[in-house]
């Protein structure tokens, strides 16, 4: 029933099989073997051990020590998954002394308290093989397994009630204990991973013996401040540090520094994915299902408001619109204000748990906690530049001259830009993107036709929605539904169009689709003077 | 108003408010402790000339909202801008790289978190915009890449750039 042991162990089984026949022939001739089987057959490592630690304690009764022998013994048939002879074993250990299993915690496994109340020590009697489920997780069995694993089997003897709870408690034990045991060892890889590289990188030495040498000097979790900053203006800039030497390439990948800007771009309010409430009272929800004239009601006060910072922090949702704002709000999701510190640490604290609780669960299922990987892979809307959609059509121009048939290429274009608060402006004008960048602002000075501000929102990974209004046509608003893709120039860098419907609300919202024919996607370009995120 | 006096690695000995000087994490810590006494503070590792220039600084933003963290209301205003320091930070910080870099070390040792942020982001904007051998050349490091190297840095590094 336990002949299937893990290939890798065949060694030790085969040792332990030679030593069952030993055991086995030796009953047969009538002796009573034990503590020879204890010296003998098993001589070669724990009972070496065994008188190790025995060393300082009381010395044992001869019958104890035998039990003791025996249990350590059924332990090890327990680990090599032959459950038989492990029950054989235990039940022998126990027949000699009964109380083996806390001699065995005792002496042979020095760890914090067990949950002793659940594990009744009395001496097995039944073959309760099946009670065992096989709680054992697939990797190669720890010490700190074989703790647990005994209170198990010793359970076997109890009421079936206490067999059922012990057997689950011991599950749960060893499960917990293991995945406490992995993640240390997962733990102390990466801390061993992150030293040796910082530790195997020489720092770097000056260039020149005759021009001062400070910054390469500074500690690198100074230079990681640094670094953080430099995120927050220019993510190419990081790039370029990397490619400084040796020691600045690590420090440029470091998992704290990525964590730390995925935290500061997904915990902008926009990403209705993290936000906190599915429920529709909330701005994002809201904007992901307009559909009736209540909903424009809200939508419109928080548009038509001026970008004030109480307004910023409508979009945390309704329970603060409900509140009243105070003057001046310690809180506002505004830019990195320390780098120094967490990056949610602007956010009210439930918040900034939910928040921290959604990207940990994002970076362990799909990036395998590579921060780096989750900031470069995971769709956003980039706040560091501007969206450009150009079209072209051609037009007849009219002459009278029949030889000679002018026609006029007219390109206009369709800007966008986002604000890492929620807000976003769109410009329809046949100006050049040159002579666009530097103007186009929220607070944009003249009072331009073609301008349009509104909110956006992100959901489900890569859908944008954008809601706006153009202050020429007040009853109208628009809604715009984009989706995030990546081009072969870059990631992230292109809006395809959706959709783009337009609410009349002076005719009872009716709804009116715009054929997307002619909408050619938007391309970001970087724009230097917006700041990266 | 009580004032402080402190030693400084040079031999110096300074004296200023204690409201001022307060508003260093560590010498705050170190006097609510009653380490005071009659004796001067000993900083052992800031000399006269930068421990005035954080002085100049902390008697700037003394009256700054202490949970502030940063003066954040007045510095950044929201991402409607760019990140920009504050006029008088900016002018503050407005010195030569050694004593720039005494500042964020004396800062971070001292837990002034607003003027440590300071530091960093103007040597932030220094880097801003820079190619690798422009860093190089202002902040006096040496390459050690092999031409291997530069050009696997440069393919893990593709994402970023914007072409």
């Amino acid at each position: 029933m336990a002949d299937q042991p893990p290939g890798d162990n065949q060694i030790d089984l085969d040792a332990f099989r030679r030593q069952w026949q030993a055991e086995v022939r030796a009953k047969r001739t009538g002796k009573d073997v034990t503590r020879a089987d204890a010296t003998s057959s098993q001589g070669s490592a724990l009972p070496e051990s065994l008188r190790q630690l025995l060393k300082g304690h009381e010395p044992l009764s001869r019958r104890e020590e035998e039990a003791l022998t025996l249990y350590i013994q059924a332990v090890t048939f327990e680990q090599e998954s032959q459950l038989g002879e492990a029950l054989n074993h235990y039940q022998r250990a126990f027949k000699r002394y009964s109380h083996v299993d806390e001699l065995y915690r005792k002496l042979v496994v020095p760890l914090p308290a067990q949950t002793k109340a659940t594990v009744p020590s009395s001496a097995p009697t039944t073959t309760a093989n099946n009670l065992l489920p096989p709680a054992r997780p697939s990797a190669a069995p720890t010490k700190v397994q074989s703790a647990t694993r005994p209170a198990a089997l010793a359970s076997a003897g109890a009421t079936p009630d206490d067999q059922d709870l012990a057997a689950l408690v011991a599950q749960v034990e060893s499960a917990s204990e293991y995945e406490t045991a992995a993640d240390r060892d997962v733990d102390q890889l990466i801390k061993q991973l992150c030293n040796a590289r910082l530790d195997t990188v020489p720092a770097p030495t000056p260039a020149s013996a005759h021009q001062p040498f400070y910054f390469a000097s500074l500690p690198p979790e100074l230079l990681l401040v640094i670094l953080r900053h430099l995120l927050t203006l220019d993510v190419a800039s990081v790039a370029n540090f990397s490619r400084v030497c040796q020691m600045f390439r690590c420090l440029a990948r470091d998992a704290s520094l990525w964590c730390w800007a995925c935290e500061f771009v997904f915990s902008s309010p926009v990403f209705a994915d993290v936000s906190d409430s599915p429920a529709a009272t909330t701005i994002p929800a809201l904007m992901m299902n307009v559909a009736s004239a209540a909903d424009w009601d809200i939508l419109e006060s928080s548009i038509n408001t001026a970008p004030s910072r109480q307004e910023r922090s409508v979009f945390k949702g309704r329970l603060d619109t409900a509140k009243p704002t105070p003057a001046s709000p310690t809180i506002t999701p505004s830019g990195p204000l320390t780098a120094t510190d967490s990056a949610l640490s602007e956010l009210e604290p439930v918040r900034a748990y939910q928040v921290r609780r959604y990207l940990n669960d994002l970076a362990t299922t799909r990036y395998a906690h590579d921060w780096r990987r989750f900031y470069m892979d995971r769709p956003r809307v980039r706040w560091d530049g501007m969206y450009t959609s150009t079209c072209c059509y051609i037009r007849q121009g009219r002459t009278e001259d029949v030889w000679h048939q002018p026609v006029h290429v007219v390109t206009y274009f369709r800007y966008l830009r986002f604000y890492r608060d929620g807000r976003c402006i769109k410009y329809l004008t046949t100006d050049e993107p040159r002579s666009v960048t530097r103007s186009l602002h929220w607070d944009i000075a003249r009072p331009l036709k073609g301008i349009m501000r509104g909110r956006y929102v992100v959901h489900d990974g890569n859908r944008v929605v954008v809601i706006l209004r153009d202050p020429a046509k007040p009853a109208k608003s628009f809604r715009i539904d984009l989706q995030i893709k990546s081009t072969s120039r870059g990631r992230h860098n292109r809006l395809s169009w959706q959709r783009y419907v337009s609410y009349d609300t002076a005719r009872d919202n009716e709804e009116s689709e715009y054929a997307l024919d002619n909408f050619q996607p938007f391309y970001f370009s970087r724009v230097r003077s917006y700041s990266a995120i | 108003m009580s004032t402080v006096q402190i030693l400084t690695s040079d031999g110096q000995t300074v004296t200023v408010d204690r409201k001022v000087v307060s508003k260093a994490g560590v010498i705050d810590s170190a006097l609510a402790s009653g380490a005071e006494g009659n004796s001067p503070l000993k900083l052992d590792n800031i000399s006269a000339s930068v421990l005035e220039k954080i002085i100049e600084y902390l008697k700037h933003h003394v009256d700054d909202q202490p949970d502030d963290g940063e003066d954040s209301d007045d510095d950044i205003d929201g991402p409607r801008r760019d990140p920009i320091i504050d006029t008088w930070d900016a002018k503050f910080i407005e010195v030569d790289l050694e004593l720039l870099y005494e500042l964020i070390l004396a800062a971070n040792y001292l837990d002034i978190k607003p003027l440590l942020d300071l530091g960093c982001k103007t040597v932030a904007n220094m880097i801003k915009g820079k190619t690798p051998e422009e860093i190089r050349s202002h902040f006096n490091i040496p390459a050690d890449f092999t031409p291997e190297e530069e050009e696997q840095i440069r393919l893990e590094n593709e994402w970023a750039e914007d072409r």
